[in-house]
């Protein structure tokens, strides 16, 4: 170990941190080296010397000062947590009206979606029975001849059954009109399906109306 | 960490000033003394432990029980102070020069060579006068190594903690630190 080697290593001798290999060297130059000793010990004292400094100590009023701080700062904290708990509870209380109109208004749509699809669905259904019955059906050429004069022999007594309802039409004072007329109303739509969509388009209009109102 | 020293950082967690105010009157002098090492002068030591107190309160929410308190101290003294010199940008007593960088353990110090020739050896006392200002004149890496170990006590592995560097930085900045402090006063005295 050389004297420059020596010096970089003083600080981790003195600290105990050197491993054994390079202690006995570091410890073999110092037996040799008068110049290595005396930066040794000086190092020595200079670290005592640090160790022994006058003792410091806080000044008195340091805690009191940091206290009266972190209080003032905890009041407008305080006050805030208050406000940010007045506004959830105002919020609170709004909001299950808001929730409630929500609901009803997806309740409403379902309904009308399930209604519309039902009606298609069993006309889907009537259909799909009638394609099944159908099916079934003989298809040779007899039974299609057979079919044909069935249904000329239908066509004449539906015209007569026609005629017979032109006569109660003319007749009668009052305008009956059939179920399935009934039931129709403009644009294909039915009278129920029609109330229940101006019900959700109703809610929904509230729910705009209240949320104006909340910002405001 | 003891379990009274636990229950007051848990309390003062929970926003109990009192137990807070008990943590401080544990750590204040240590805290006061390290500022006023690195600083120099005690109107700034009051400010940067005054503010890293008040830092420590703010950020205990963050604080790890299992973790060391009196480390995790430090390094927000060590780094008030840092910033309290940037910002203030004054001139000490005795001129310090501060150097900023990035990335500390990249921070490369050159080496000084050994002085020429041997060199005296010193009084206990004589040194003992002349360290306290002398340190000063340390660049504010060496100072915070040097003042943490040889006159706060941690150990390499909580300086390297409390400074967020690695031992190795430790050791290289303290065995440097020590060499240039010891030729500034081997200088002194010898002109002395």
């Amino acid at each position: 170990m050389n004297c420059k080697e020596f010096e970089n290593n003083i600080s981790l001798y003195i600290d105990g941190k050197l491993n054994t290999d390079t202690k006995a060297a570091f410890n073999a130059h110092l037996e040799v080296c008068n110049s290595c000793k005396v930066k040794l010990e000086n190092t020595k004292n200079m670290i005592a010397g640090l160790q022994d400094l006058e003792e410091i100590t806080a000044p008195k009023d340091l805690r009191g000062n940091i206290i009266q701080q972190l209080k003032a700062e905890e009041i407008p904290n305080t006050e805030k947590q208050a406000s940010d708990s007045t506004q959830k509870n105002r919020s609170s209380r709004v909001f299950p009206i808001k929730k409630f109109a929500l609901v009803a208004a997806m309740i409403l749509v379902v309904a009308s979606t399930v209604i519309l699809n039902y009606d298609f669905f069993q006309g889907s259904m009537d259909e799909g029975a009638m394609i099944m019955e159908s099916a079934d059906q003989d298809f040779s050429e007899d039974a299609v001849m057979r079919d044909t004069e069935e249904a000329a022999e239908d066509f004449e007594s539906e015209e007569e059954s026609f005629g017979d309802e032109e006569v109660e039409v003319t007749d009668g004072g009052e305008e009956t009109v059939s179920p399935e007329q009934y039931e129709e109303d403009t644009f294909g739509i039915k009278y129920g399906e029609w109330i229940v969509l101006l019900l959700g388009i109703g809610v929904i209009s509230v729910i705009i109306v209240l949320q104006k109102n909340r910002n405001t | 960490m003891n379990v009274e020293e636990t229950k007051l950082i848990e309390q003062s967690q929970l926003g109990n000033i009192e137990s807070f105010e008990k943590l401080i009157i544990r750590y204040q002098d240590q805290a006061y003394r390290t500022a006023y090492r690195i600083l120099g002068n005690p109107e700034d030591a009051k400010d940067a432990t005054q503010e890293s107190f008040i830092k420590i309160y703010r950020s205990l929410k963050g604080f790890k029980l299992q973790s060391n308190f009196s480390t995790w101290m430090y390094r927000i003294i060590h780094n008030t102070c840092l910033d309290m010199i940037r910002k203030r940008k004054r001139r000490q007593e005795i001129p310090i020069e501060i150097k900023e960088h990035q990335n500390k353990d990249d921070y490369k110090i050159p080496l000084e060579d050994p002085k020429d020739g041997p060199e005296a050896l010193l009084d206990y006392h004589q040194l003992k006068e002349q360290v306290e200002s002398e340190i000063l004149k340390l660049p504010v890496e060496y100072r915070g190594v040097i003042i943490l170990r040889d006159i706060e006590g941690l150990s390499y592995q909580e300086i390297a903690e409390a400074l967020e560097i690695s031992e190795g930085t430790v050791k290289s900045r303290l065995n440097r630190g020590r060499t240039q402090l010891r030729q500034h006063l081997a200088e002194l005295l010898e002109d002395g």
